[in-house]
Order: structure tokens, then C-alpha cells, then sequence
């Protein structure tokens, strides 16, 4: 499964950058993040509710920054444990480039799940997905103003 | 007897007053006192090395009250799930099978594997326990297609190739030779798609144990809880077969899909000892769907030889059959004994040769389902008759009649070791021919191409082998139990009649079908008899219901009890009238002697049996009640012609089935009405396989159709006004001459919708399930 997005971002890349690595920020970002520790350098864990359907599903993942190269990209790798709604492995490569307007970050996700999502939620993920990526930056952006989604 | 409720009556159903009014008793709605709930745990992945599981968090969790691993079953002792059916391959070694734990210890091998079991004082409790559980697991790369499995990745430690058997049957030989001189050739590559059962109701167990007596009493959704008894006490171990008591209430439908023994009914009754309270578990139809055995799923290369004047000189068949991550309880008997067996369906194919690989997969066991092996035998034989006729440009049908077993030949022994007894199948294909109006066929093809539609033809001359099963032949060939069916007719002291059955009825109207048996035979009134059935505790054995063998097998054994209550009858009737037994003769319940006025009714020499004032009490017994174990003495040959014909939309691919003729031949028919909703439903299911129903495995083994939001099943919109007829050649080795209707529809509908849609193509074969979108592209080109 994979999904890409785009986003203008009304900040500078090292502002959009710093925001990206702070924990805080991204649980108030992220819909139905419960909880979102840094348990290492480039190292998270977060425990998020979705609900993918029929399917409701509290994900503790353990997620992991690769090929860090502050301010311009990296990479995050996402074990998500869904206790019996199964499983998600993702990976997600995050690049950032300056503009007029602030910083574009661009993501390409490609991921696949495993167990009941799959059985019920496959068929529903990227809708879900590109909702909460909506969600996510709508949040996000709101911290430095207005923003504008050119996907 | 002439009634309007004995044999050949369309009587309504008993049990159907139970069902349309909801008040059937079905596992779920049964509850004990005390009574808990549990969850079972599944693996997510299609293919993992279980590293560890921690339950210590769910064991504290509210209301739980035990979680369980495979260690703990292993660990006391119970066994894998067995097959019930060994199969040897062509070299003569035995089928591999890899263990089979109820719970998984080491390894999951499917999506739905159980690795844990959460016991708790509720549902809720139980799943939120269930979210507890921690499993590390080390995800291996799954093994998922069927047709390239024994390259693929070893699954099992202990099978090679992932090969269960490579089974043959027939002269290869003889083949051969046939093919060598073979004008024409067909051939054909086709695939059998994987189906997933569906039952109304889910299965679901209840168990309970008594500390005191150390009885268990197991509630299951089982067709044959006998079989289940002996199975979960000889093999798993669970506890002695005397100890041991198996109720299946009302089953809401099963299909096959409930005559294996699962994990789940065997955690269930091991663990409500341990935890000392009953446990019930019912599935949601998740679980349904990705651990209810599923069907089919053959892959199959065939070749037909036919002579320049087209007789059939040879059938090649080579077949890849999965069955799933496991054996399920007879999952190898059905691409063999089921399958092979009847390659030679109505015709006279002189020489046959079949080989079938049985292959393991990181997908849900497969087993039985509705025609077990001779749907996909039918799928074989009329795809590849069909297209032998349309490229030597000969009439189907006609095609068909050049072929056939005449009349005369019977009995006839096929190539493939059976001896069909008796048929007519000119009979059935005429009267079929006529009720299709297949003479108007080019114009009414005319007309819908006149509207932009294409419009095709499709038959199916369809066998099977019913009435499971001679038990010699059964045994021989590696059946784990005989098959034959036990009966006790139970004359109350008021001449009503209580019939306890070893088959089991989940859908089928045994209820009412048996009565009328006895009825018509004791000539009582239908409303006076009973039948009992699914309860390990009532009838003394039984095999089940199965294979189309329940009024073959099963009515016969009750047919033969009856027998003997009419003996024993006789000789108190004598007594009473002053006579012999020779001299009493009976009818319409009555007995009576030659030059007398004098006669008894059924009920008088009943109540005589239990008040035995007036009755020999020096030679018998008192008390009327007759048993009676009946083992067929071949298998019965119910066959048929289906005709369908299909219009198709090629703009949208859009398929309707307009017209869908049935002629069948059951032998003799109990309930015409009964036969006909069987029919129904089997034609619906055929329909369904055909256009709509898909089991399907993503590449990294994820079941994709898990719900009704992916797995179409047939509705009433998707199927005709079917026109439904049967022709009569009794059975000749049973004392009904009945031969079997359950699984027919289902047996002979898919090749001829397959076919017909064919025809309306123009393409030689098209992959089932022929959806809008498969149509589209093969018309389309796209």
C-alpha cells in the first residue's frame, strides 16, 4: 500500500524541522494520540487510537528517524502493534524544501497491515490515512498561521 | 400407504413452525448456570515463528480468568487434530501430515491461527484480555499460491515441498495409448476458485464439565457430533467417550463446513475443566471467514481424446489441490475418493488417468464444502466436453448423448473404481432439452443480440457419488471410521412413534422427512412421529449428515428398524388375532388375517407390547422398540442435466442468468418439495461460485474477502425463477431406492453457468467468478 502527500507549511524549514522532532507537538497533531515519548535519539514510541471502520484499534508503535539529514529529509519506520486488529509496518520518507511561502514537505508512506485491519480495513486505509495526514498538517500549520494544502 | 403426509408428499416442514418463528435452539442461545465466555487470540500473520507470548497482563486483567497458550493443552496431554483419511501416494508412501495443535506452540500458519485462549466472566472482559496478550513474533514470507507451492518456502519441518500426497488413479497407460490415437485432442487449463462456506449461523461450542461424575457435555454447531465425540476422546484426548456427551441443537446450515473437528470446540471443552465453570464461545463472522474450512481451490490442467466421429477415447487430468496451512478432518479425501472417482460423469470414457498433488499454504485449512470433490470433478469433465464440442463444431447435447452409459450397460464400472448401479441419462438430458425450450434457443439469442447483448448456452450433465459410504470400500481406501448410519424406531406404549437418528439435520428437514418414512411405512399419522437427532446421548451412533447420505444411508437404517418393529408387530398381532405371524399381513396400519373380518390397528399391538395382557410373552419380549445399523452396499448415483443460459451486457459485463432448467434423477423422493429447496440452494451456490464468490489471499497471505463488505454472496436478485423437474431410476441397493439430492445443485450448476457464459463470449474459458469486471476485460480485450 503506499500514499503520498503534499503540504505548504507557513514556517522555515529549520522551524518546520525542530517542530518535527518535538514530541509534544506531534501528539497534539496526531488524531487520538494518547501518548508520544522519546525513548532514544531518533527514537519514539507512541500509542494512538484509530478507527478504521468496523475496525477500532489502539496502536503502540515504535517509531524510528533513518538517514537523518537535518534540515532536508529523513525517514521513519513504523512498527504499529494493534493488538488483535493486527498489525502495521510502515515507512515513510519525509523530504522538506524551502519556498516562497514557507517549507513544502512532501512524505511518500509505504506500508501494509496485517490480521483484522486487513480482512475488514484494507479497503478503508488510505482514506483513513489521507484523513488524519489532513488532519495532521491542518494542526500543524495552525502553530505558524495560515496554511495552504496543494495536494 | 396414499396419504397426503406419507412418501412422495410435499408435506411441510415440521421444523420450519420452530424457525420462521425464532424460537429454534441454537448453541448460542443454550446458557449454564456459572456460565463464562472466551476469546481466542489470532495470528495476524500468515506465516511467523511464535518467539514468545506473555499472558501476565491479561491474566490480571478485569473479569479474565484464565488465558491459555498450546503449551498449557500440550502440556496436559491433548493431542493434534487428526485427519480422519489417510491417502498414499502413487509410490505407495503415506500423505504427510504436520501437527496440528489446537493452539498454536511454535508457529502460526495462517491468518486466524490461534495462539492464545482468554477466559473471562464476559465477552468484554474476555476481548479486552484478549488485547493483553503479547506475542512476539518473527514474521517468515508466507507461502500463498497454490499452483507454485512445492517450490516455495518449506512450511511444515516435516513435508518436503509442502506436499501432502501425489495421489494417482486410473491406467495411465491405457491413457496414453488412447491419446496416441486420438483424432482430436482438447485441452483445457482451469481453475477451481476457493469459496468460503458462509453458514447462517456461526459456529460456536459450550462446554461444561461435572467435577463429581467428571462428565463433560459439549453444545456444538457440529453435523455429526458423534463423530465429534470420538474424534476430541480417542484422538485429542480430552476426555473417555463415555464421559463424554456432544449435542448438536439446531444448526443453522453447514455445507460441510461443521462436519470437521476445530480447535475451538476442543479449547472449549479442555478448558472448562480446568477453569471449573462452562465456557462458551460463539464465532463472529470474522473468525467465520478466516477459520471455517474453506472450498474448493483446485488448480487443473485436462485433456480430452476424442475420436474423428467424437467418442471420448481418454481423460488426462492433473490437479493441484491446496489444502490450507493444515489438514482439516477429511480434507484429503476430497480431491481423491471425491474427486477422481468421478472423472468419468455420464459417459463412457474407455480409458482415464488422474494425478493430484495436495499442496500445504499459509492460508485457512480446506475441506469440504457443498459437493466435496464432485463439483470440481463436474467443473472438469463438462468445461472440457463443452469446448471438445464447440471445436469439432458438434452439438453439445448431442455431443453428450454419442457418449453416455446407455441404459443397458448398467451396472457399469467406470475406469475410475466405481460401479454406478443404475441411471437413465438420455432421460434426464431429454426432458431438460425440452423444459429449456432449446429448440428456441437461436432465436431468442437472435433477439438479445438484436438489444446489444450476447446471449450463450451452457450444459452440464453432472454424477456424483452419494450416500457416503460402504464402510469395506471406505476403510480400504483409508477412511478412519466406517460409514455406515445406526437408526432406533421407538414405538411409544400409545403406537407414537420416536425416532432417534445418527444423521443430523441443520437445515435439511430430516424432521420431516423421516416421519413421513415411518409414517408411510407404520401407517400412523405423521404428526405421531418424532425424530430426534444430535445427541450423542439419544441415538447410539451415527456418521452424520454429509455427502448427500442422510435418507440414503440414515433412512435407510430407519427404514430397516421400522422393518423390524412391523416383524415384531406381526407376531404379537398373531398372537392377539388367534394366527401366525405368516398369516398376519399389514397395511395402512393395519394388521389383519385371510378370511377375517377381524384386524389391529398399529396402536392396538403397540399398547398390547407395553401392557402385555394379551401377548406370547413366553416367546418375546414386551416392549416395541427396533434398532438397526445400516452400511450401504455401494455408493448411489444421483445425476443429472442442467441447463442455463446467460445474457451478458458487454458494455458493462454484466451477466444475468435468465433461464436455469434442473433435471434431476434422486431415485425415489421422500418430500418433492423438500428435494426442490435443496435444489434450490445448491443451484444457488453453484450460481454463486460461478459469478460472485472468491476466497482471496492477498501475496503476503492477508484474506482480503473477510467480510461481507468483499465476499459476495448469491441473493435472490442474482438467480432465475428455476425450473426444477426430476426423473426416477430407484437406487437399486437400498430399501427406499433413494439416491441422494443434497448437494446436486451445487454440483452440477457452475459448469453450466460457466459454460454458458463461454458460449455468450465466444471464449474458450474465462476465470470464476465471472464479475462484471472479468467479463468486461475478456470481452474488451482489456
Amino acid at each position: 500500500m503506499k500514499f503520498s502527500g503534499e503540504y505548504v507549511i507557513p514556517a522555515t524549514r529549520e522551524e518546520v524541522w525542530v517542530a518535527l522532532q518535538d514530541p509534544q507537538i506531534l501528539q497534539e497533531c496526531i488524531d487520538g494520540c494518547e501518548e508520544m515519548t522519546s525513548l532514544d535519539t531518533n527514537e519514539y514510541e507512541s500509542l494512538v487510537r484509530v478507527k478504521l471502520g468496523p475496525v477500532r484499534a489502539k496502536f503502540r508503535s515504535i517509531i524510528r528517524m533513518l538517514d537523518v539529514a537535518p534540515p532536508e529529509s529523513y525517514t521513519l519506520a513504523v512498527n504499529a502493534r494493534g493488538g488483535n486488529a493486527g498489525f502495521g509496518i510502515g515507512q515513510a520518507n519525509v523530504t522538506l524544501k524551502p519556498n516562497e511561502a514557507g517549507t513544502t514537505l512532501c512524505y511518500e508512506v509505504t506500508g501494509s497491515v496485517s490480521g483484522k485491519l486487513a480482512q475488514l480495513g484494507s479497503r478503508l486505509f488510505l482514506s483513513v490515512a489521507n484523513k488524519m495526514a489532513s488532519s495532521f498538517f491542518t494542526k500543524f500549520c495552525a502553530r505558524w498561521a495560515t496554511t495552504q494544502n496543494t495536494t | 400407504m396414499a396419504t397426503n403426509s406419507g412418501i412422495g408428499a410435499s408435506v411441510l416442514r415440521k421444523e420450519d413452525a420452530r424457525f420462521i418463528t425464532g424460537t429454534g435452539r441454537y448453541t448460542d442461545d443454550i446458557n449454564l448456570a456459572g456460565q463464562v465466555y472466551c476469546v481466542f487470540v489470532r495470528s495476524p500473520h500468515a506465516r511467523a515463528i511464535i518467539k514468545s507470548v506473555d499472558i501476565s497482563d491479561a491474566e490480571r486483567a478485569d473479569g479474565v480468568l484464565a488465558v491459555f497458550t498450546g503449551e498449557d493443552l500440550r502440556s496436559d496431554g491433548i493431542g493434534d487434530l487428526p485427519c480422519g483419511w489417510l491417502v498414499k501416494s502413487k509410490d505407495g508412501t503415506d500423505m504427510v501430515a504436520p501437527s496440528h495443535p489446537a493452539i498454536a506452540t511454535k508457529f502460526v500458519n495462517y491468518v486466524g491461527d490461534i495462539y492464545a485462549m482468554v477466559v473471562a466472566d464476559s465477552i468484554e472482559a474476555a476481548k479486552n484480555g484478549a488485547e493483553l496478550v503479547e506475542a512476539d513474533f518473527e514474521i517468515l514470507k508466507p507461502v500463498v499460491d497454490v499452483a507454485t507451492a512445492t517450490t516455495a518456502d518449506q512450511i511444515h519441518e516435516n513435508v518436503p515441498n509442502n506436499q501432502c500426497y501425489d495421489w494417482e488413479l486410473g491406467d495411465s497407460g491405457a491413457t496414453e495409448t488412447a491419446f496416441a490415437n486420438a483424432a482430436h485432442v482438447t485441452s483445457l487449463d482451469i481453475v477451481n476458485n476457493r469459496l468460503i462456506p458462509n453458514a447462517i449461523e456461526p459456529r460456536a461450542a459450550l462446554g461444561s464439565y461435572d467435577a463429581a461424575s467428571g462428565n463433560y457435555t459439549l453444545y456444538t454447531t457440529s453435523q455429526n457430533p458423534h463423530l465429534e465425540r470420538l474424534i476430541l476422546a480417542a484422538f485429542v484426548n480430552v476426555a473417555p467417550e463415555a464421559k463424554l456427551h456432544v449435542i448438536s441443537p439446531d444448526v443453522g446450515g453447514g455445507f460441510g463446513s461443521k462436519i470437521f473437528v476445530y480447535a475451538e470446540e476442543t479449547a472449549v471443552i479442555w478448558a472448562t475443566a480446568k477453569v471449573g465453570r462452562p465456557i462458551k464461545w460463539t464465532a463472529e463472522r470474522i473468525e467465520s471467514f478466516q477459520a471455517d474450512a474453506h472450498g474448493r481451490d483446485h488448480v487443473t490442467h485436462a485433456e480430452l481424446a476424442l475420436s474423428e466421429t467424437g467418442e471420448f477415447l481418454g481423460l488426462q487430468v492433473r490437479t493441484i489441490a491446496n489444502m490450507g496451512a493444515y489438514l482439516s478432518t477429511f480434507a484429503s479425501s476430497v480431491p481423491t475418493y471425491l474427486y477422481g472417482t468421478l472423472l468419468s460423469g455420464q459417459y463412457k470414457t474407455p480409458a482415464i488417468h488422474v494425478e493430484v498433488q495436495s499442496v500445504f499454504t499459509n492460508t485457512a485449512p480446506v475441506d469440504a464444502y457443498r459437493g466435496a470433490g464432485r463439483p470440481e470433478a463436474t467443473y472438469v469433465v463438462e468445461r472440457l466436453v463443452e469446448t471438445a464440442a464447440r471445436e469439432l463444431g458438434t452439438d453439445p447435447a448431442e455431443l453428450r448423448r454419442k457418449n453416455f452409459i446407455q441404459t443397458s450397460d448398467f451396472p457399469y464400472e467406470t475406469p475410475v473404481a466405481l460401479t454406478y448401479d443404475t441411471g437413465d441419462y438420455e432421460a434426464s438430458l431429454d426432458r431438460a432439452l425440452s423444459l429449456a425450450d432449446y429448440s428456441g434457443f437461436a432465436q431468442r439469442r437472435a433477439a438479445s443480440e438484436a438489444k446489444g447483448k450476447r446471449r450463450g448456452i451452457g450444459f452440464s450433465c453432472y454424477i456424483e457419488a452419494c450416500g457416503l459410504a460402504p464402510s469395506q470400500v471406505a476403510l480400504s481406501l483409508g477412511a478412519g471410521v466406517g460409514l455406515f448410519e445406526s437408526a432406533e424406531v421407538r414405538v411409544d406404549v400409545t403406537g407414537s412413534v420416536t425416532v432417534m437418528t445418527g444423521t443430523h439435520s441443520h437445515g435439511q428437514g430430516h424432521e420431516t422427512t423421516f416421519a413421513q418414512v415411518v409414517a408411510d411405512k407404520l401407517g400412523i399419522p405423521f404428526e405421531n412421529v418424532t425424530v430426534v437427532h444430535g445427541d450423542t446421548s439419544k441415538s447410539d451412533y451415527g456418521l452424520g449428515t454429509y455427502g448427500s447420505r442422510s435418507l440414503v444411508v440414515g433412512g435407510s437404517a430407519i427404514a430397516t428398524a421400522t422393518d423390524k418393529v412391523i416383524t415384531k408387530a406381526k407376531k404379537i398381532a398373531a398372537h392377539m388375532l388367534n394366527s401366525t405371524a405368516e398369516q398376519v399381513s399389514f397395511e395402512d396400519g393395519m394388521f389383519k388375517i385371510p378370511d377375517s373380518n377381524e384386524s389391529l390397528s398399529f396402536g392396538e399391538v403397540a399398547f398390547s407390547a407395553y401392557v402385555p395382557g394379551n401377548f406370547p410373552i413366553d416367546e418375546l419380549e414386551p416392549g416395541l422398540s427396533e434398532k438397526a445399523f445400516y452400511d450401504p452396499a455401494n455408493f448411489t448415483y444421483p445425476a443429472g442435466t442442467h441447463i442455463c443460459e446467460v445474457e451478458v451486457d458487454p458494455d458493462t459485463g454484466t451477466t444475468k442468468v435468465v433461464s436455469f432448467v434442473a433435471v434431476d434423477d434422486f431415485g425415489n423422493v421422500i418430500n418433492p418439495m423438500i428435494v426442490e429447496g435443496q435444489v434450490h440452494g445448491g443451484i444457488t451456490q453453484g450460481i454463486g461460485q460461478a459469478l460472485l464468490e472468491h476466497g482471496v489471499y492477498d501475496a503476503d497471505g492477508q484474506l482480503l474477502t473477510g467480510s461481507y463488505m468483499d465476499y459476495t454472496m448469491p441473493r435472490a436478485e442474482d438467480v432465475p425463477e428455476f425450473i426444477v423437474d426430476t426423473t426416477v431410476t430407484p437406487c437399486t441397493h437400498n430399501p427406499l431406492g433413494a439416491k441422494g439430492c443434497g448437494e446436486a445443485g451445487a454440483i452440477g450448476a457452475t459448469a453450466a453457468v460457466m459454460n454458458a457464459i463461454t458460449d455468450a463470449l465466444s471464449v474458450k474459458d474465462i476465470p470464476m467468478p465471472a464479475t462484471a469486471e472479468t467479463v468486461w476485460r475478456a470481452t474488451t480485450g482489456e
